[in-house]
């Protein structure tokens, strides 16, 4: 597959989505950038802004194994990532089997992340940073490609287990899902109020398109100066010591050049140009500083702190 | 390995920038020079003056350009090479379809890059303007004499204005003694005063060459105002600078002695 092709299946893709998911391009975008850089996204949003219907169609499209997770605070790890079970034979014999968790597939949605308790949580993380489960004494690998999009709201805040930050550092993204405009609310009004015809899905993508496109990716060029700046950018994170307290990790600095790569690609660029830098920042940098007291009383969030900092 | 076409293509591209870099610090040399060359003959230094500024701010001005040279130059004057050919110049080792399809975008588009879009016509022609004003304002005032100050004339008096040029005078020698006794520059008072008696001279006419009977009146001579060519002032030996140090202290002796008597 060429690199305009490529183009042409997110087009597509995207057009697909928008059949059901009325606006929320940019989010559209941001989910593809996680699964083309090969890893996760948290999405946070309002409740009823379309967070798991957008991850459920992706699947759709892809022709990928999907699963559920719905978080609550009673949810065991075994829940997530599989138990031994008892299985009796037809001679009667009996053995255990490994019966696999949700966590066994490629695209896995965690709604609610924030709800699981941090040891639930913690073996979701797992298995998103290694690609693997241990149950027991034994390790399953998960198959390729592996996705975690999981979703949180953030205003319920009783009875929820926040992420802490070194585990929200496993998530590339970070993606804000904001209120839609006017006219696409009345757009939605109108296709779930009215007689419309629910849009046949076809996938679009397979297994193995994802993975060569996943491979393409990383072989989208960048130049020295652009990979300098996105490196400088987030060593700023650290020094910016007036307003955060704690900035990001060099993984961030890998996860916003992989980021850029995809988004590149994405638009049928061969190049990764700075303009992607600076768009890729907001998403993989604002759940990986703290903001300082001083921000904070300023009553500066996360972004305004990066949009500070970029040049 | 055969050397991929992009290579040559990104040093081809840098290669004429370079050129065109050292084409202009060159006129911008020559302008410099053309200045100060005028400066030199308006207030006739040596010629070979101008050469110094000009090589310095060649060498100077030559190297900060040299320093800029570089593929972002070339970007801004063809915008639709945008951030390709620094990256195409980064990546130039590496080797992926992904590389190679932007390679080959980048070697097209370059085809459009013309040596002359790189030359700055407004800036070189004035410059050519402003060295033809300054060639002909050197021939004017070469061929008139126009001077507005001169310089081996200066350096010549100040040479020449140096007190103690040639000796070491001892100041010792020259030091002037103040004296109420007047008797050595006026002489004797017992011989100068007359006082009211009155004088008679008696002129012995067999000791005297004066012959009395020839002593007239002095006549009323008109003298020419202009010397003959045959008479000239020269000044005394004796007042002359050149006297040798081992006879200053002599010379002083004698005009002293010569008071006395």
């Amino acid at each position: 597959m060429k690199l305009e092709e490529a183009k042409k299946t997110f087009d597509f893709i995207f057009s697909e989505l928008n059949k059901v998911i009325v606006g929320q391009n940019e989010v559209l975008k941001q989910v593809s950038v996680a699964l083309l850089a090969d890893s996760h996204a948290l999405l946070e949003g309002y409740p009823g802004l379309a967070k798991t219907l957008t991850i459920k169609t992706l699947a759709q499209l892809m022709d990928l194994k999907f699963s559920r997770i719905q978080n609550t605070p009673d949810l065991m790890p075994s829940d997530i990532t599989g138990t031994y079970i008892i299985e009796e034979s037809t001679a009667g014999k009996r053995s255990f089997k490994f019966q696999p968790g949700p966590v066994f597939a490629n695209v896995v949605l965690a709604d609610e992340i924030n709800r699981a308790t941090p040891k639930t949580q913690s073996a979701l993380l797992e298995a998103m940073q290694e690609h693997q489960v241990t149950v027991g004494n034994t390790t399953f690998k998960l198959e390729e490609p592996f996705f975690v999009l999981a979703t949180q709201n953030p205003i319920e805040q009783e009875g929820t287990y926040p992420l802490p930050e070194a585990q929200a550092d496993r998530f590339l993204l970070k993606i804000k899902v904001d209120y839609p405009s006017f006219d696409e609310e009345v757009e939605i009004v109108n296709r779930l109020t009215e007689d419309y015809k629910k849009a046949a899905l076809k996938p679009v993508l397979n297994r193995d398109s994802l993975l060569y496109l996943q491979n393409m990716t990383k072989m989208i060029p960048i130049a020295n100066d652009i990979k300098k700046y996105a490196v400088q950018l987030v060593t700023s994170t650290r020094q910016k010591k007036d307003l955060i307290e704690y900035g990001a990790s060099p993984r961030a600095s890998i996860g916003l050049i992989l980021a850029a790569k995809a988004r590149a690609l994405i638009e049928g660029r061969k190049y990764v140009s700075k303009d992607d830098i600076n768009k890729m920042a907001f998403p993989v940098l604002r759940h990986r500083i703290v903001l300082s007291f001083e921000a904070e009383r300023q009553g500066m969030h996360a972004d305004d702190v990066i949009k500070s900092l970029l040049k | 390995m055969p050397v991929k076409p992009i290579v040559n293509a990104l040093k081809e591209a840098r290669q004429a920038v370079m050129e065109i870099v050292i084409f202009n610090s060159v006129i911008d040399a020559l302008v410099v020079f053309m200045l100060f060359l005028l400066g030199c003959l308006l207030l006739t230094f040596p010629t070979w003056y101008a050469l110094v500024p000009a090589v310095v701010y060649a060498l100077v001005h030559t190297r900060g350009n040299l320093k800029d040279v570089n593929f972002s130059k070339i970007e801004e004057k063809f915008p639709n090479l945008n951030e390709q050919l620094i990256t195409v110049a980064d990546n130039a080792k590496d080797q992926n379809e992904i590389i190679d399809a932007l390679n080959q975008e980048v070697l097209q588009k370059m085809k459009e890059i013309r040596t002359s879009s790189f030359i700055n016509f407004g800036k070189l022609t004035r410059e050519l303007a402003v060295m033809a004003v300054i060639s002909f304002i050197i021939i004017g005032s070469a061929a008139f004499h126009i001077k507005f100050f001169d310089f081996k004339e200066a350096v010549k008096e100040i040479k020449d204005f140096k007190p103690y040029q040639e000796y070491d005078v001892n100041e010792e020698m020259l030091r002037f003694e103040e004296s109420q006794n007047l008797s050595e520059i006026l002489g004797e008072k017992s011989v100068t005063e007359l006082g009211q008696q009155q004088l008679d001279l008696e002129i012995n006419p067999l000791k005297s060459d004066v012959e009395i009977g020839s002593v007239h009146d002095v006549e009323d001579r008109q003298f020419r105002e202009v010397a003959p060519p045959e008479i000239k002032a020269v000044a005394d030996v004796s007042f002359e600078e050149q006297i040798p140090k081992q006879y200053q202290r002599i010379v002083k002796t004698y005009f002293k002695e010569i008071t006395k008597s």
